[in-house]
């Protein structure tokens, strides 16, 4: 029993120390990585980039700003704010507006603050919101409501191995409804486990696009709930497509019922047409799992905003086809306390991260850098045992050369 | 299985030390036969309690070893325990449970339980059965605990410093119960008190110790009558050191002109010693002593 | 004499059991008190919203009530023990050590669990008239980890109390803390921990050896 007493002490201090150090070492020593700001400009047809940098005094920061050669990816020229501010006329349409710097049109396109409004959108997905326990039922909005504002949803959907509709108010199943989409998802072909319905639920919006759903035959369907109706359509994909996450677009041009990403990492916008036709994002890679995306739309292009840890990309896509006009790309500079720590720690342990809402033990890669530490830590802890007449050296000394730092705190503190 | 010639409690070669320094004690070694009354005495720090932790499997001995019943105390088993009782410094009992409430719960353990013993007891203490220990007196509390070892019925009783708290009407109750419990019942004790006195007519045997030694082991009967302190006038100045060069005489002391000192010697042999150190004694006389007397001849005033 | 002991246990801890039964009834009737509101102000519609697209379980008032009741459990049961050296009573008793704990923290933890059940019980009744079921385990799965927490602490804080240096209580309370800031790293989400499941009994069973060992350490003397 107290051999097993020292051993668990000994072994959950690891656990603990190898989470808690280098989370407390990355907050003693916060990395300060500012993104650049970017945005593609249709004067120049280059993207701009704004980098942050300390100027030195009191903690200010200016921008240093360049445009970017699309042909060889580099900075060219350097710009000032107000300089910028005219090269992205849809981004800065109300500094310039204010100043009467507004330009009537650019490319024959109006440039008026309306017009600019009208056409743009955002969109954005975060990896936290998709790797997260997402509960399998999905609240339907009335697409058509009586009285046109959007009402809060009345009845959910719930997918087990087949559709049931429950009633949100007496938490009863509807029999009819149920029976009605029930027949409707039969009809379609649909076929159970859905892998995804995503919709978004809110009265926050000016129309409502309803679901939609990715079924057990990577299938892509459309479903909305009209007039307590059930409409369903199943939307052809080519073959060498296999979607793996859907989004849904409610935007003020109605253009698009969402997003698709496939597990091949290509991205799809879904056009709010008859065929629901699927227009490739040219030249875009995106792992919604891993990656974070923001598209905004405008009047010219859609600047699709992909990042992960590492870099950013962003690409500048033709409003018409979303065909691929140009790219940049800013790697984030290596982190110096990475280098340290990896000398120090000879792995971690992370119970969360930011990419996912789930709590469980994540290991990082070990870091062979340790060793020389690890070495070290172990003739220390070698002379130790020998001044205290401490018993099972080699054991302390393995398992101190294997787990370092995090082994080594614990076998000196705890003396039997 | 322990035999009648056999020991109740036996040890042997007992080291101990304050972590890496001072010894408590060195090769100490004892037995404790079946029926005796053992008194354990020294001042306060020379390892009486700790002795008592090391016999109760508390404390694990630097060297030696100890067996109770002829079992290793560090493997007792349970039934083996349950032939002792075990009174904690302070008379420690559960201090949540009332008066009823801890009879009730020991009596579960032990199956020679003795309900009226504790009650005859707890009769004399004028407070109700649903008092809570934690409310009572010390000298309250120490009547449960004898009270408690009583019903156990138990072979052997080791009770460490009994004394501690008590005013003499307690102390002096403890004690005639104990005695004539013990020797009703034929028990054997081991016990520790710092109030010798009170030992004096309960205590078969004794160990006397001092800081990291055992000054005597005994019977009082034979400590009484071997152990004698001498008194004479002194007309010198300086007393020469009789205690000197292994001579036998123990802890003397000159006050004014009185001179006090301790033996295990003969008559003859003190006047031997003092001649050889040219002293001239007059009225040299053996005084009669208490218990406490030969323990203080023993170990000193300070 | 398990009956015994039970009892023993008992009488230490019933203070705290009844109190802490009154106060998780009086809080979970707060927090249905608190749905209750929401449904007649903003409809049931919202609540389901609330719960499927925010992660809002509308427990979270619970958080850290199972907390507080194991370490006041563990503190209430394991520090009469502790206070001048009683547990040399109770290593005293003719029974089985290992047994002997096993049995304490066993009547700790089963009183913890009735505390813990009714609560629980009181929420998932309520739950269960507003909500579907998917939705109810989805509550039951993110309270988990809080009662998970009480249990821990309130094993944790036995093997603090019953640990006889200050040192090592010391050591030990700081792995109790860091185990349980596991318990609570994410408050945010619904059903988080639900890929710790299998890891939590690792967590019943550090403590209750940290515990033994403890009491292995009291009879060698290791104590201050």
């Amino acid at each position: 029993m107290k051999q097993l007493y020292y051993i668990t002490l000994t072994l959950l201090a690891i656990v603990l120390l190898s989470w808690l150090l280098p989370w407390l070492v990355s907050l003693c020593f916060p990395q300060n990585n500012s993104d650049p700001f970017v945005g593609y400009s249709p004067v120049n047809d280059r993207f701009i980039v704004s980098i942050p940098t300390p100027t030195g005094v009191n903690n200010d920061i200016e921008f240093v700003i360049h445009d970017v050669d699309p042909s060889t990816g580099e900075f060219d020229n350097r710009y000032t704010t107000e300089q910028r501010d005219s090269l992205l006329p849809e981004i800065f349409a109300n500094v310039l507006s204010s100043q009467g710097n507004m330009p009537d049109s650019i490319k024959g396109v109006e440039m008026s603050m309306m017009n600019i409004r009208r056409n743009r959108w955002m969109f954005s997905s975060l990896p936290r919101n998709i790797n997260r326990d997402i509960p399998e039922i999905y609240p339907l909005m009335e697409s058509m409501p009586a009285r046109f504002d959007l009402e809060n949803p009345k009845v959910a959907l719930y997918m087990p191995g087949h559709v049931e509709v429950i009633d949100m108010e007496s938490n009863c199943i509807d029999s009819a409804k149920t029976k009605r989409f029930g027949k409707m998802f039969a009809d379609r072909g649909f076929k159970f486990p859905a892998r995804e319905a995503v919709a978004n639920v809110t009265t926050r919006k000016a129309y409502d696009n309803g679901y939609l759903l990715i079924d057990a035959n990577n299938d892509l369907y459309h479903l909305k709930m009209q007039v307590n109706r059930p409409s369903m359509s199943r939307i052809d994909r080519q073959a060498d497509i296999t979607p793996r996450h859907v989004f849904v677009l409610e935007n003020g041009d109605r253009a698009h019922y969402g997003i698709v990403t496939t597990e091949e990492g290509r991205t799809f916008a879904i056009a709010r047409d008859d065929n629901y036709s699927l227009i490739e994002l040219d030249s875009i890679k995106f792992d919604p799992e891993k990656q974070r995306m923001s598209i905004l739309k405008g009047l010219f292009v859609w600047t699709v905003k992909v990042s992960d840890d590492e870099k950013i990309v962003w690409t500048a896509l033709n409003n018409d086809d979303c065909s691929y006009i140009t790219s940049y790309t800013y790697v984030y500079p290596a982190n110096k306390l990475d280098g340290i720590t990896s000398w120090i720690f000879p792995f971690s342990i992370h119970f969360t991260t930011s990419t996912d809402m789930f709590v469980y033990p994540r290991l990082s890669h070990y870091s062979w850098h340790s060793i020389f530490i690890n070495t070290i830590l172990c003739l220390i802890l070698f002379i130790l045992i020998k001044k205290r007449n401490q018993k099972c050296l080699l054991p302390k000394i393995l398992v101190t050369l294997c787990f370092g730092i995090f082994a080594f705190i614990p076998l000196v503190l705890i003396k039997r | 299985m322990l035999n009648n010639q056999e020991p109740v409690i036996s040890v042997k070669n007992l080291t101990q030390r304050y972590g890496k320094g001072r010894i408590i004690y060195q090769d100490l070694s004892f037995d404790v036969p079946k029926g005796r009354i053992l008194g354990l005495l020294g001042k306060n720090g020379t390892g009486k309690t700790t002795t008592i932790n090391i016999l109760m499997g508390y404390l694990k001995p630097q060297a030696g070893e100890c067996r109770i019943f002829g079992e290793s105390i560090t493997e007792m088993r349970p039934e083996t325990r349950a032939r002792i009782a075990l009174l904690i410094e302070g008379h420690v009992q559960y201090a949540f449970m009332t008066i009823e409430q801890i009879e009730r719960f020991y009596s579960h353990f032990y199956p020679k339980w003795n309900k009226d013993a504790y009650y005859e007891l707890m009769h004399k203490l004028h407070v109700s059965p649903n008092q809570h220990i934690s409310t009572m007196s010390c000298g309250q509390r120490s009547q449960v605990a004898l009270g408690l070892i009583l019903a156990q019925n138990a072979d052997l009783l080791v009770l460490d410093d009994f004394s501690l708290g008590l005013d003499p009407g307690y102390r002096r109750l403890f004690v005639e119960y104990l005695q004539e419990y013990a020797k009703a019942e034929d028990k054997t004790v081991f016990m520790t008190s710092h109030i010798i006195q009170d030992l004096e007519r309960l205590i078969d045997d004794c160990i006397i110790m001092d800081y990291g030694r055992i000054l005597t082991q005994t019977s009082v009967r034979d400590l009484m009558r071997d152990f004698a302190r001498y008194t004479f006038t002194f007309d010198g100045d300086n007393l020469p050191d009789l205690s000197e060069n292994e001579s036998g005489i123990i802890n003397p002391s000159l006050i004014k002109n009185e001179v006090e000192l301790y033996t295990f010697k003969s008559r003859e042999y003190v006047d031997k010693v003092l001649a050889e150190n040219g002293i001239k004694a007059t009225n040299l006389e053996r005084r009669d002593m208490s218990l406490e007397d030969a323990f203080i001849g023993l170990t000193g005033k300070y | 004499m398990y009956r015994a002991l039970l009892y023993k246990e008992w009488l230490k801890t019933r203070r705290v059991f009844y109190a802490a039964i009154i106060i998780s009834v009086i809080m979970a009737v707060y927090a249905i008190l608190n749905m209750n509101s929401v449904i007649e102000t903003f409809g049931v519609g919202s609540l389901w919203l609330n719960m499927i697209q925010k992660d809002v379980s509308m427990v979270s008032i619970l958080t850290y009530l199972p907390l507080i009741t194991g370490l006041a459990m563990g503190i209430a049961q394991m520090t009469p023990e502790m206070s001048h050296k009683r547990l040399k009573l109770t290593l005293h008793l003719p029974y089985p050590t290992n047994k002997l704990v096993l049995l304490m923290l066993a009547t700790g933890l089963l009183q913890l669990l009735v505390i813990f059940a009714v609560q629980l019980l009181i929420i998932v009744i309520y739950d269960a008239q507003i909500i579907p079921a998917h939705l109810v385990s989805r509550v039951v799965l993110t309270t988990l980890p809080w009662y998970v927490a009480g249990f821990c602490a309130y094993m944790f804080a036995a093997a603090v109390c019953l640990e006889g240096t200050w040192f090592m209580r010391i050591i030990i309370s700081l792995l109790g803390c860091g185990v349980l800031l596991i318990l609570f790293k994410r408050d945010d989400a619904m059903a988080a921990y639900n890929s710790m499941l299998i890891l939590f009994p690792v967590l019943f069973i550090i403590p209750t050896i940290l515990s033994l060992g403890s009491i292995y350490r009291f009879k060698e003397g290791l104590q201050d």
